[in-house]
């Protein structure tokens, strides 16, 4: 039973669903923090709704880019072309579920981190609207990571040969 | 991932209304105004504005109704935690000195009654006539009684006081304690520690015995009273004073005079109030908000009375709180 699990396969996908998942876990928690803080100012001025709620979406990046590399995975793999899964050896598969890995747990702890940076650009936005364009900047400084962490597993995807 | 319960609704709100807090220049004008009329007028323009009053002298009531306004409104950001109540306990026991004296002297004190306790007023007065305490839990009805039997041994008003003032800085001990929030325990420390060195200052000016001190000494600071004590037996104060954690503190200011040193003292507090200034998601800038309206309340409350009284401007200014904007 175990061995017929641990194939390259079945490693490969797993890699796909740890990119998907933890991206996406980071970003959920992290518009969630920004938003709830979004909603707070929105509360005492409607106004700057519109302002908020740009910080609010910045940290939603680390999903779409563990969803990226899902997709990259899947079509790596033949499962996004119609000829149906390619036979993996567990090397392959192995190499692939590492790939994964870098967008996968940089993307979550990076997106709650940018969560709460963005959280506290929505409350400087409160006080002085003035200075969102800095809000913004503070905590798009923690995107760098995020892209890097996307750059090493697309590197990494890239240049495997099945 | 979060150790600390986070709070990012409430402290963006918080944040929001801070930019409506006076500034200390918009008090400073007010201190300008020629007369208590115009002050109320530059007043009204602010968030206090919303409650209209017919005659000037009721301005009590306008600060009363918006400091009122901001409790509820702040309890409502964190509607799970009784976060607040410590802040509110203090009117709590201010309604139930006003209720055993209204009882001893058989006056009717409505005026005096201050809103925003954690306890209505109409139900605490039920409570205190039939001697109910076990409805309301946040009074210390021990410490009521005994107020009142010592009123009826020495018929000096001033002991109701300082026993109810002695419960009341040993409920927000108590409540400090369990709430596990350091910044809510070290403010509750620092006022108990504040409001001794106050104390012992007018002991000592007035000339009256340690004894005095000792029956007016809160619990809840960090400084003990045998190191009072010491203080009050020395020549000099400060030499004792020195050593304790408010030592630079006391050197500075003790020199002031008595109106002085209270401004001190409110000043000092704010300034540890301010670190919240830089805390984003725990719940610090909510608590911190509170603070700052009641010193803001405080301020609005010298000016108009000085102005009431035709005091100086100069010296009202000299009087004005350090606000937290």
């Amino acid at each position: 039973m175990v061995d017929s699990l641990l194939n390259g396969q079945v490693l490969a996908l797993t890699g796909a669903a740890i990119a998907a998942t933890l991206g996406g876990i980071g970003s959920a928690l992290g518009v969630g923090v920004a938003g709830q803080a979004a909603a707070g100012v929105v509360s005492e001025d409607p106004n700057k709704f519109g302002q908020v709620l740009l910080l609010q979406a910045l940290p939603g990046t680390q999903g779409i880019y563990g969803l990226l590399i899902a997709f990259i995975v899947l079509v790596k793999v033949g499962l996004l072309g119609g000829d149906g899964m390619v036979d993996l050896t567990v090397a392959q598969g192995a190499s692939i579920f590492a790939a994964a890995l870098p967008i996968g747990i940089v993307g979550l702890c990076s997106a709650i981190a940018q969560g709460k940076a963005a959280a506290a650009g929505v409350m400087l936005v409160g006080k002085r609207p003035s200075e969102l364009a800095k809000g913004m900047l503070f905590a798009a400084m923690v995107e760098t990571y995020a892209v890097l962490a996307l750059l090493v597993s697309f590197l990494m995807l890239n240049s495997l040969t099945l | 991932m979060a150790k600390n319960k986070i709070y990012p609704f409430a402290v963006a709100s918080v944040r929001s209304m801070e930019n409506k807090l006076l500034s200390m220049q918009k008090l400073m004008q007010m201190a300008d105004a020629k007369d208590t009329e115009e002050a109320l007028r530059m007043l009204s323009d602010t968030a206090y504005g919303k409650t209209q009053i017919q005659d000037v002298h009721n301005f009590e009531d306008m600060i009363q109704s918006h400091l009122e306004e901001t409790y509820v409104s702040v309890a409502q950001l964190i509607p799970d935690e009784d976060l607040i109540d410590i802040f509110l306990y203090k009117n709590d026991y201010h309604n139930i000195k006003v209720l055993i004296k209204e009882e001893i002297t058989r006056m009717n004190a409505k005026k005096l009654f201050v809103r925003g306790g954690t306890i209505p007023i109409e139900e605490m007065k039920k409570n205190f006539i039939e001697r109910n305490y076990a409805e309301m839990p946040i009074i210390d009805g021990e410490a009521v009684e005994e107020a009142i039997s010592q009123y009826a041994k020495t018929k000096n008003g001033q002991y109701i006081d300082t026993i109810l003032d002695r419960a009341c800085f040993a409920a927000m001990d108590d409540r400090a304690t369990k709430m596990k929030n350091a910044f809510v325990r070290k403010y509750v420390t620092m006022l108990a520690d504040l409001t001794n060195l106050r104390t012992l200052m007018r002991v000592k000016k007035m000339g009256r015995p340690f004894e005095a001190f000792a029956e007016a000494f809160v619990p809840g600071g960090e400084m003990r009273k045998d190191l009072f004590e010491r203080a009050y037996r020395e020549e000099n104060m400060l030499s004792i004073l020195k050593e304790s954690a408010y030592g630079s503190f006391c050197e500075q200011n003790m020199g002031l005079g008595f109106t002085g040193f209270e401004k001190a003292c409110d000043d000092f507090l704010m300034q540890y109030v301010k670190e919240a200034k830089y805390k984003t998601l725990t719940p610090e800038p909510v608590v911190a908000y509170i603070l700052a309206k009641e010193t803001e309340a405080k301020c609005v409350r010298i000016i108009l009375t000085c102005k009431e009284h035709n005091i100086d401007a100069e010296i009202i200014k000299e009087r004005v709180r350090e606000v937290y904007v």
